[in-house]
């Protein structure tokens, strides 16, 4: 998705386990090479800051910075394109 | 008829006469006029030492003259002034040409910031390895933050 689109910034935040997981992670999804800027939080700071209770999660902002969309479960890739579209 | 005797004293006597007249006369008038002459002669010589010696301090004109050198010995000092004035423009070329730069990448932060603002943060970069601020991560544009974990 972050491919065929390059006007949207796909940004991974991980957070939990450690870090030999997340790099395992990361190699096993071949997202070393993707469009995907992958970082992880060792102190899930970042993830209370955002009320993030469980994973996935995503949270969709448009080019102004307004947040459009927040959902746990799997990326709704339409609701991604409608609002590239927009 | 004289007799040469009688001649010879009236001759005598017109010699004499003449003489002290030559002499009253000429003495008289040689006198005023050699003292007339020599005194003008002398104060005419003291006048005309005394300017040849008002002349002689002209030399201290002429040492107004040897000043002159000095004083345009002077004027190169004043010539220098203008090369203290010629260094202000040096300063005021330092100045300023790096502060611009400067400023132009102040914008740019606050453009990042003002697209999307994400948790201040150190997140570990799986790219590099390194930690850094989330924010650093940001990028203009819409975004898509994902959350993930290992397990």
């Amino acid at each position: 998705m972050a491919q065929d689109n390059p006007d949207l910034h796909v940004l991974g935040l991980g957070a939990q386990d450690t870090l030999e997981f997340a790099n395992e992670f990361v190699a096993s999804g071949d997202l070393a090479n993707s469009a995907i800027t992958m970082v992880w939080d060792p102190t899930f700071a970042s993830w209370r800051d955002y009320g993030i209770r469980s994973q996935p999660y995503w949270i969709l902002y448009d080019d102004q910075g307004t947040e459009i969309t927040s959902r746990p479960g799997v990326i709704d890739l339409g609701a991604v394109q409608a609002v590239l579209d927009a | 008829m004289r007799s040469p005797t009688r001649r010879a004293a009236t001759a005598a006597f017109a010699l004499a006469l003449a003489a002290t007249s030559c002499a009253g006369t000429s003495s008289a008038d040689t006198t005023s006029t050699a003292t007339t002459g020599s005194a003008e002669t002398e104060v005419a010589a003291p006048a005309t030492t005394t300017p040849v010696t008002e002349t002689v301090p002209a030399p201290d004109d002429s040492a107004s003259t040897e000043p002159s050198t000095p004083e345009t010995a002077t004027e190169p000092e004043t010539a220098t002034e203008p090369e203290t004035t010629a260094t202000a423009p040096e300063t005021a070329t330092e100045p300023e040409t790096a502060t611009e730069p400067e400023t132009a990448t102040e914008p740019e932060t606050a453009t990042t910031a003002a697209i999307l603002l994400l948790p201040s943060v150190d997140v570990v970069s799986l790219a590099t390895g390194e930690m850094a601020d989330l924010n650093s991560f940001s990028r203009p544009g819409a975004t898509l933050v994902w959350f993930w974990a290992p397990h």
